[in-house]
């Protein structure tokens, strides 16, 4: 897990970015502190037509039959270059709320595509309970996939290739997991862990070099 | 202008289907009355038995001959073949063809029908009076009627036709002087059945080792005795591997066959009895002498194959049974040589052959590549089917996650790419 802001590795229960003090309150700084709604298919962008939004439809419903814990949501936008989709996308999953989405489905349990088609840019963001199921190889895999869908702004096809790929990969991983129940246990003790400020003769700079991310990435000012 | 050219084409219909009326007066009568010849004398159909009113006046006979004609006919019908040649000579004109009344003859078409005269004059009409056909066979002719007649000793020419030439030529290549397999110079056969016989004797000659000569004799006819069968036979074909055989119709028993000295000697006689006697035993089956014949010659072909056989075993060395009884004995030697190579079978690798017979059948090998082509198949849907969306709902475990970064729900998880292709970066 980073910062969606330095992209910095963040300890699993960090209140701030130990490298640039980036939190939720500032993302808010810069969206707002309001909720807001959108659809689970949101095309602020409007770069989607009548039959692709019905596929994508299609798409989503079965993804939530075959998934009944998860939140699966796209928003397409055309966004200024100084907004950044993973803080984009951090603010909407704290402050959103989707159309229709069941009590069963919240939003800690979303898997939400965010495509900025004025940058170029296509993401994935991942609340605390999806970002288990979807390691961020398997995510990055499933951007990959719908790669050359965005670059010929074929952005349906896009989105239906990433989250056919999105549900193979959750298939694969409830059957891991299946196999293995111990294994989430495992990857949730695997979770970075910040040592503790308290610790006498440890200096904030020092507590950064030893990230457990082992970055040693210097502390912006 | 108008008026004359209407007036003109109403002349010219008028002219034409004038014409028509004409040609169809003249023409419709030659179709409708056919010309025939003219008849004379009584049209009353009453005063003939048959054919009444359709005779010509020279054919017709008097009124006064007509009761005698009557007679004639009943006497015609009943008459041999000398008295109908006699009746012809006497009543040349002829008359109405008889009542049939009983059974008739060939030869009464020799009687009846009226040989044409040159007193009759150019009016006179022959070949009509010659339309008289024979009366029909009513029943079909009993075999036994065809030569029930005495039919003569086996002497002088006919005896000749027996004896003086060889009949058949063995090996021979079918040329013009070539007796046939079937010698039977009375014609005792049909000659249907006599062909079929001779067919077969021929197709038997071009497949079995042994020729069948058949010499045919009626019931009560002898060879003479100056004939000797064995010595005819030697003169005939000498080494030859040919059978002769005098057969005497309707008498199958009297049958006489014989083989040649160098296959008698060979074969114990009880082999040679054994033959004559299911030839005979096969030939009593038959109801008719002519399928009699016939049926003597199938079995005599079908045991001289077998006599063939008998030979040639015996040239290997095995020695043949000499008795009826150890003839009609199965080959136990045979049976226990079979039977020990299925126990050795059986014994030495039973599951191994069973599994190679099995695996030699075609059927076998195509269910089973069918099988594993549909398990291939069945295979790769499964493996498709169990990640598609369309699955069975997935469950994960529930997890308690601590917050970080201040987010309620997400702290921040994200992966991402860039798709322009000018800046060509990811992030």
């Amino acid at each position: 897990m980073k910062c969606p802001h330095c992209s910095r590795p963040v300890d699993h229960e960090a209140e701030t970015c130990y490298s640039c003090g980036y939190s939720l309150s500032i993302a808010e700084s810069m969206f707002g502190r309001n909720y807001v709604q959108m659809s689970r298919l949101h095309d602020a962008a409007h770069c989607l037509r009548k039959p692709e939004k019905d596929a994508l439809e299609d798409i989503l419903d079965q993804m939530e039959m075959r998934f009944p814990q998860l939140l699966f949501c796209i928003y397409l936008g055309a966004l200024s270059d100084q907004v950044r989709l993973n803080e984009l996308g951090f603010w909407l999953l704290n402050h959103a709320e989707v159309r229709g989405a069941d009590y069963a489905r919240p939003n800690e349990n979303a898997v939400m595509v965010i495509i900025d088609v004025n940058t170029k840019q296509a993401g994935i963001s991942l609340g605390y309970y999806s970002e288990i199921l979807l390691p961020e190889d398997e995510g990055y895999r499933c951007l990959q996939a719908a790669r050359p869908f965005l670059v010929n702004a074929a952005y349906g096809q896009a989105l239906a290739i990433m989250f056919r790929k999105i549900g193979r990969s959750l298939s694969q991983r409830a059957r891991f997991l299946k196999r293995n129940p111990s294994e989430l246990e495992a990857a949730i003790k695997r979770r970075p862990t910040v040592p503790s400020v308290n610790d006498p003769g440890t200096t904030r700079n020092e507590i950064a070099n030893q990230g457990v991310s082992g970055a040693g990435t210097p502390i912006r000012a | 202008m108008v008026t004359k050219k209407g007036e003109a084409k109403r002349r010219k219909r008028a002219q034409l289907m004038g014409s028509v009326f004409l040609f169809a007066v003249f023409l419709c009568p030659a179709y409708a009355k056919p010309e025939l010849p003219e008849w004379d004398g009584k049209s009353d159909r009453e005063s003939y038995p048959l054919g009444g009113g359709l005779w010509p006046a020279g054919a017709l006979p008097d009124s006064n001959d007509s009761l005698e004609n009557s007679d004639q006919t009943s006497r015609l019908a009943n008459s041999t073949g000398a008295e109908n040649s006699n009746n012809a000579g006497s009543n040349p004109n002829g008359g109405p063809p008889p009542l049939v009344s009983g059974p008739a003859r060939g030869e009464d078409l020799v009687a009846v029908s009226r040989p044409p005269t040159i007193n009759d004059g150019p009016i006179a009409l022959k070949p009509v009076v010659g339309l008289r056909v024979p009366t029909p066979m009513l029943m079909p002719l009993r075999i036994e009627e065809v030569y029930s007649h005495e039919l003569p000793e086996v002497e002088g020419n006919l005896k000749d036709d027996y004896f003086a030439l060889r009949p058949v030529s063995v090996g021979g290549t079918g040329g013009v002087g070539e007796k046939s397999f079937l010698v039977d110079p009375q014609q005792l056969l049909t000659e249907q059945k006599s062909h079929d016989i001779e067919r077969f004797l021929e197709y038997h000659a071009e497949e079995a080792e042994f020729d069948i000569c058949l010499l045919l004799f009626g019931g009560d006819q002898k060879i003479p005795a100056d004939i000797s069968l064995e010595q005819k036979h030697q003169e005939w074909f000498g080494q030859d591997p040919v059978v002769t055989v005098a057969y005497f119709l309707e008498h199958p028993e009297l049958t006489q066959v014989v083989y040649g000295q160098q296959v008698k000697q060979r074969l114990p006689a009880v082999v040679f009895d054994r033959i004559f006697q299911s030839c005979v035993r096969e030939a009593q089956v038959a109801e008719t002498a002519f399928d009699q014949v016939e049926r003597f010659a199938i079995e005599l072909s079908i045991r001289l194959y077998w006599m063939a056989k008998l030979l040639e075993r015996q040239s290997a060395g095995e020695t043949i049974a000499s008795t009826q009884e150890s003839l009609s004995e199965p080959d136990w030697q045979e049976l226990a040589a079979e039977s020990e190579g299925a126990v050795v079978a059986s014994s030495n690798s039973g599951a191994a052959r069973v599994t190679e017979k099995l695996m030699d059948l075609p059927w076998l090998l195509m269910s089973l590549g069918t099988g594993f082509l549909s398990c291939l198949i069945g295979g790769g849907w499964w493996w498709w089917r169990r990640d598609s969306l369309a699955g069975k709902p997935v469950l994960f475990p529930d997890l308690e996650m601590p917050s970080r970064l201040g987010g309620v729900y997400s702290g921040g998880g994200y992966v991402g790419i860039s798709f322009d292709v000018s800046a060509n970066t990811e992030n």
